[in-house]
């Protein structure tokens, strides 16, 4: 007779770690795949290919100038958006929408917003400004499509600094830029990391918008996801190499600011600890 | 008012112009020698994008000339003598135009023919002689201002040259047709050159 | 209810019988229909090929592209192309059968409404700061844009002026469209799907490329005779018609009657003396 009870005991965790090795091998294997399709030696050869790097430029300098932004301008706002106040709720859920947004209609929501026809294509004509089709273009795409995945995750951040810490730093006479700068920051500076690489590799991924609201043009706009796109059909090779770049550039990214984030944490969780036995 | 072009008005132009006579004898003599004279060679070899560009242009000034001539011919405008002149400035077109196709050809290119555009023309182009012979003035002027200005654009030499004969064809049958139309036979000193823009946007109002 | 063998045993008899039957049916009415087929069709016929037949599947991106996903084995029934080249290629690989033309087309300029750079014709193109969107190279119509600069010898001065390389004709129309850029080069048939969005500029007819559009039959088609059935739709004269009625030209383009004497009414003949 089959004794149930212990057939279950054994199934249970034999299907669970079932389940997980399947999810590993289904998100692992495509990645394993781009890198072992063809032999590396081909693959390295396309490096000195013109379209290769005129897209690693583009895309290495766009998502260095859109992060900067992101960055300055997506802190203030996450940290203003840490606190309670009326309407918080709607405005947290507006700056987080272009997460879930499909590229192409972040893609149109851009060029009606900015493009020559668009609400401020006026006005940004009459400054001077272009970003018609242009780089600056694509900085536009990339910073709306990462900056909500920042400043979701920096909102987070703040929110776990402890309050206690900001008044103790501002009952000991900090201004309150000094309370930001050497206190809140250190604190948040975990959570802070990890937006940032999020926004960072999402950015150097962003296709659809990008395409959409700047085009592509070797040399100018054409970013590497698009890069790969376009060599799909035109030559193989290129495209694989784009894309095994691409990965090992993204793994590179996540996992070097993970680690220097959890670096800043250890280190900061370690001087509160020193801070608050010294104060109590 | 509807009247035919007699053999008269064609040969003497008019009560206007008196030397009209010997000109218009000497067109037809020119036309006579044209008829026996050899051909340029087409065989150029490879020719520049420049060159070919502006051989394009001409094919399409040629073919729309031919087009328009024999629907002349076919009105029923033109009384017997004035149609024998109009045949033979059509031959001349179709020497042209084979040509030019020669030369497109000699750079492995292929020439546009009558079955690749349809051309339109205005309202009434046809209805009455008159107008018939407008129309021929009109667009013997478009052709022989883009063949002067293909003349002073066109790189290789031995091209230019067949380039300036057929100039001068163009002319011929400008003076004859201005004749006949009750006009004088020539003008001006230096008759207008065009540029190959202004001579693509002419031919596109020809062209559906 | 206990399960015993007899029943299992009945239950697959069951499930297999219905199974076999109901793909035995679709084989037998997907013989002839053209429901049960895909097509794989250039975009520049995507209001077209639905219009004459609305059963197939069908997928519409670049002529280029298509053939590089039935190169990779995707389950295409029949390719409709925007130029003869891909298919002949194709057939040359024996991924499809012989290819057969089915209609023409043209090029044109469109700009926006508004036409902010004030072009006006294929030569307002060499303007500096003209903002031109083309398709790239490997689309047909991206082809056929630079046959027609090199035509011209326009070529160098109006490439410097393209600001995007696209990949179908449906997102150069959706740029000017937009008024993103200041002009783009798609067939005459695109223009018309967004009338009153942009401006027609004829592209000079001593400088149009010979646009010929083709289809063939994919090989590894499991449904050889509802695609056969797919093309000789297209073919026949309600197809052609409905092309027509698109803008496509036909293969054979009649000659335009002129009229060399007023209408009848009017007509006034004088017999004048000579």
């Amino acid at each position: 007779m089959i004794r149930w009870a212990s057939l279950r005991r054994l199934l249970v965790p034999l299907v669970f770690f079932a389940a997980a090795a399947f999810a590993l091998a289904f998100l692992v294997l495509p990645l394993v795949a781009l890198l072992t399709h063809e032999p590396p030696g081909r693959l390295s050869g396309q490096l000195s290919n013109p379209v290769v790097t005129d897209a690693l430029v583009i895309s290495l300098e766009t998502s260095a100038i859109a992060q900067a932004a992101v960055l300055l301008a997506g802190t203030p706002l996450a940290y203003l958006l840490a606190r309670r106040f009326r309407g918080r709720s709607v405005l947290v859920t507006l700056v987080e929408l272009p997460i879930v947004l499909p590229p192409a209609v972040a893609g149109i929501g851009l060029i009606v917003a900015f493009g020559r026809l668009g609400l401020l294509g006026g006005t940004f004509a009459a400054l001077g400004i272009d970003v018609l089709l242009n780089r600056a273009a694509v900085v536009l795409a990339v910073a709306f499509v990462s900056g909500p995945l920042y400043v979701r995750t920096a909102i987070a951040a703040f929110e776990a600094v402890d309050e206690r810490l900001v008044g103790a730093s501002r009952t000991l006479g900090a201004g309150p830029v000094r309370t930001f700068l050497r206190v809140v920051l250190p604190l948040a500076s975990g959570g802070l990391a990890a937006g940032a690489a999020l926004a960072l590799a999402r950015g150097l991924g962003e296709f659809g918008a990008t395409i959409m609201f700047a085009g592509s043009l070797q040399g100018v706009t054409q970013t590497l996801p698009l890069a790969i796109y376009y060599e799909f059909d035109a030559n193989l090779d290129v495209a694989l190499t784009i894309s095994a770049l691409f990965v090992i550039m993204t793994a590179a990214v996540l996992l070097s600011l993970k680690l220097t984030g959890l670096w800043h944490a250890s280190r900061s969780r370690s001087s509160i600890r020193s801070a608050t036995s010294a104060s109590s | 008012m509807e009247r035919r072009l007699t053999r008269a008005q064609v040969l003497t132009g008019g009560a206007r112009a008196s030397g009209a006579l010997l000109l218009a004898g000497t067109g037809l003599g020119a036309f006579a020698a044209s008829a026996d004279a050899t051909p340029p060679n087409d065989a150029l070899g490879i020719l520049p994008a420049a060159d070919l560009a502006y051989a394009r242009l001409l094919i399409g000034w040629e073919l729309l000339s031919i087009d328009a001539y024999t629907h002349v011919l076919g009105s029923g405008h033109l009384d017997r003598a004035s149609a024998d002149v109009v045949r033979l400035a059509l031959a001349n077109e179709q020497a042209h135009y084979t040509f030019l196709a020669g030369v497109l050809a000699g750079s492995g290119q292929v020439a546009m023919t009558a079955a690749d555009v349809n051309f339109t023309y205005p309202k009434a182009a046809f209805y009455t002689a008159r107008s018939v012979s407008k129309l021929a003035v009109t667009l013997e002027q478009y052709a022989l201002g883009t063949y002067l200005g293909a003349g002073g654009a066109i790189a290789t030499p031995a091209l230019a040259s067949a380039i300036a004969q057929i100039a001068a064809n163009e002319a011929q049958h400008l003076s004859s047709i201005a004749i006949a139309g009750g006009g004088a036979a020539f003008q001006d000193a230096f008759p207008a050159t065009m540029t190959m823009e202004d001579s693509s946007n002419a031919l596109d109002t020809y062209t559906s | 209810m206990r399960w015993t063998r007899t029943r299992r045993s009945l239950l697959a008899l069951t499930l297999a019988t219905t199974m076999g039957g109901s793909v035995g049916a679709t084989q037998l009415l997907g013989a002839s229909s053209t429901s049960a087929i895909t097509v794989f069709a250039a975009a520049s016929l995507t209001d077209v090929f639905p219009a004459i037949d609305s059963a197939p599947k069908y997928s519409f991106a670049s002529s280029n592209t298509l053939a590089g996903q039935i190169t990779l084995g995707a389950p295409a029934d029949v390719f409709a192309s925007a130029n003869t080249s891909i298919p002949a290629a194709l057939y040359a690989k024996g991924l499809v059968e012989q290819p057969v033309n089915f209609t023409r087309n043209t090029l044109v300029i469109i700009v926006p409404t508004a036409n902010p750079a004030g072009i006006h014709s294929i030569y307002d193109l060499t303007k500096a700061g003209v903002k031109l969107d083309i398709a790239n190279s490997a689309v047909p119509v991206g082809s056929y844009t630079l046959q027609i600069l090199g035509q011209m010898n326009l070529a160098k001065p109006v490439l410097a002026n393209v600001v995007s390389q696209e990949t179908d004709v449906r997102e150069v129309l959706a740029k000017v469209a937009a008024g993103q850029v200041d002009a783009g080069f798609v067939y005459s048939t695109d223009a018309k799907t967004v009338p009153g969005q942009v401006t027609v500029i004829n592209v000079p007819a001593w400088a149009q490329p010979k646009v010929t559009y083709a289809m063939a039959v994919v090989t590894k088609s499991p449904n050889h005779r509802a695609a056969q059935a797919f093309v000789q739709e297209i073919l026949s004269k309600a197809g052609q018609a409905k092309l027509a009625s698109y803008g496509f030209l036909a293969l054979q383009k009649p000659k335009e009657k002129v009229a060399t004497k007023p209408p009848r009414k009017r007509h006034k003949k004088k017999k004048t003396h000579t």
